[in-house]
């Protein structure tokens, strides 16, 4: 099955996000201009990928057969140490107020998402669980 | 920074709410279309009287409002088109008062109208927006829900509310609908405990915390008050209105809309305040989000929402504070964007006497919310005004 989400993100290892040549703002999500300064300055670099969850939700219904077929499915809002709120998929267990890096992953069909885990080595282990893994540039 | 100006001299009329359904055949212009015909008869004027239209609609593409003019067969002389979701009625209020204050035309029809059928709701949330496509939709597919889902777990971390506070706005509203002959739900009696014990949807959200999508057609028409009095019309003032997009945006979830950020001169405008507003109609897209309104628009302090819904009646007829006198989109049903007019419509009802079996008893000033445009992670409209019984 091809890729059915178009989320913009790069393959990358690590958190790369669109940054403004000119301001330096970490813009997301992805956009044509630097929300900040409006500059036509933006490059997807490298950025610190610690954050903190504000808050989760476990899906137990989804519009796509896709999740429809792996409820239920975590998901989280995370505010990142370099600006922006993200949503990502959420390991298991990690809650409210939890530190946490944030990782571009790409699951079996090839959709780039981002995934927040548990900054420690079971981090790791839930991505591969789930068949997502880290993508390599 | 400069305040609106009055509203004076502008009258709302003719309520309409028509063809709600779960699901219909028929296209958005029919919705539109058929909202115009009745606003028309129950003017008592003809469709040549009306000279400017401000439409609202998430189902009308690949059509437009300058489409409807040829398949309505109208030559206007003021038109709008309002993508603004829940904050369209206000909106098309507030520029159609403005375009009759002016000369700009004479008559505004302002009608939301919506189609659905089985998988239009998720076509329209898989391809919402650029924001969305990328940034929340890939994330579970869970539509509206998620963005709601965060906000409501944020709000019950912050705050301390509980289910039964959410529950307390959504078992109101069912009976309002029960007296409120349009609601899609309105034969379906929901207790407290029917709604703690629904299934979960997207934790905290259970199912009555969610509205049902449908189709449906809303509308009003807006004329000078000389024009309303001289038909002989039941009419409705605007003491005041205003709108925000996008405020507080740095807020990491959103715990408040635009509304803080003009409420006081809302009432000052109006020369009342909260304690004068009869009846509340919010944007309940979610329960959540109604207590941002009640928040926002001084019926409360920020937070103390859950202790609000507590200790006021929310009903029509158990004076407190009526809210979503019709049963609000978690009964009568999400019509896309005539649900963004619902509120309006309702008003008017009330204000001029004609609701029926949901009417208050003193309906002399409703305050009337709305909240739309979920991009990303929150809704990006936010607006309000306050209406109030006019003469005839």
């Amino acid at each position: 099955m091809p890729a059915r989400f178009d989320t913009g993100l790069p393959a990358a290892t690590g958190l790369v996000l669109p940054c403004c040549g000119c301001c330096g703002r970490v813009n997301y999500p992805p956009r044509e201009l630097c929300g900040a300064c409006l500059a036509d300055d933006l490059a997807w670099k490298a950025v610190d990928s610690a954050g903190v969850v504000q808050a989760c939700t476990e899906l137990h219904y989804s519009l796509e057969q896709d999740y429809a077929d792996h409820l239920p499915w975590r998901v989280a809002s995370v505010l990142l140490a370099c600006g922006p709120v993200v949503l990502a998929h959420l390991q298991p267990g990690v809650v409210e107020g939890a530190g946490v890096t944030v990782h571009i992953v790409e699951d079996r069909h090839g959709n780039r998402m981002l995934a927040a885990v548990d900054p420690s080595g079971a981090g790791a282990d839930w991505l591969a669980s789930i068949q997502f893994k880290e993508c390599s540039s | 920074m400069s305040t609106p100006g009055s509203y004076q001299g502008i009258a709302l009329v003719a309520p309409v709410s028509l063809g709600y359904a779960k699901a219909s055949e028929h296209g958005a212009s029919w919705y539109i279309g058929s909202v115009l015909r009745e606003l028309v008869a129950a003017a008592g004027i003809t469709k040549a009287d009306v000279d400017g239209l401000a439409v609202s609609s998430f189902t009308l593409a690949p059509d437009s409002a300058s489409f409807l003019t040829q398949h309505y067969d109208m030559t206007l002389r003021y038109i709008e088109q309002l993508p603004f979701g829940g904050a369209s009625g206000i909106l098309a209020l507030r520029r159609a008062a403005r375009a009759v204050q002016h000369g700009d035309a004479d008559i505004v029809a302002c009608i939301g109208g919506d189609t659905a059928q089985p998988g239009s709701f998720r076509e329209l949330a898989a391809d919402f927006s650029s924001f969305s496509n990328r940034a929340s939709y890939p994330y579970g597919g869970g539509g509206p829900n998620t963005a709601f889902a965060l906000i409501t777990r944020h709000y019950m971390q912050r705050h301390g509310a509980t289910r039964e506070d959410f529950g307390r706005i959504a078992v109101s509203q069912r009976y309002n609908a029960q007296h409120y002959p349009g609601a899609l739900l309105g034969n379906r009696p929901l207790s407290l405990d029917d709604y703690l014990n629904a299934r979960v949807i997207s934790t905290p959200l259970h199912l009555f915390d969610c509205v049902m999508p449908c189709a449906g057609g809303e509308g009003f028409l807006l004329m000078a008050e000389e024009r309303a009095r001289s038909l002989g019309l039941r009419y409705v003032t605007v003491l005041a209105a205003d709108e925000r997009h996008n405020a507080f945006p740095d807020d990491p979830v959103q715990l408040r809309g635009g509304w803080p950020l003009f409420a006081a001169e809302l009432y000052a405008a109006a020369a009342i305040s909260p304690s004068d507003i009869d009846l509340l109609q919010t944007y309940d897209d979610y329960p959540v989000i109604s207590l941002l309104q009640m928040e926002g628009l001084g019926f409360c302090a920020p937070g103390e929402g859950p202790a609000f819904v507590r200790d006021t009646a929310l009903t029509f007829d158990g004076g407190g504070l009526p809210h979503n006198t019709s049963g609000g989109q978690l009964s009568v049903g999400q019509a896309g964007s005539a649900a963004g007019y619902l509120g309006v419509v309702e008003s008017i009802r009330q204000l001029t006497g004609t609701a029926g079996a949901n009417q208050v008893g003193r309906a002399r000033h409703a305050m009337v919310s709305g909240y739309g445009m979920i991009n990303y992670d929150r809704g990006l409209c936010s607006a309000a005004a306050i209406l109030a019984q006019g003469g005839c």
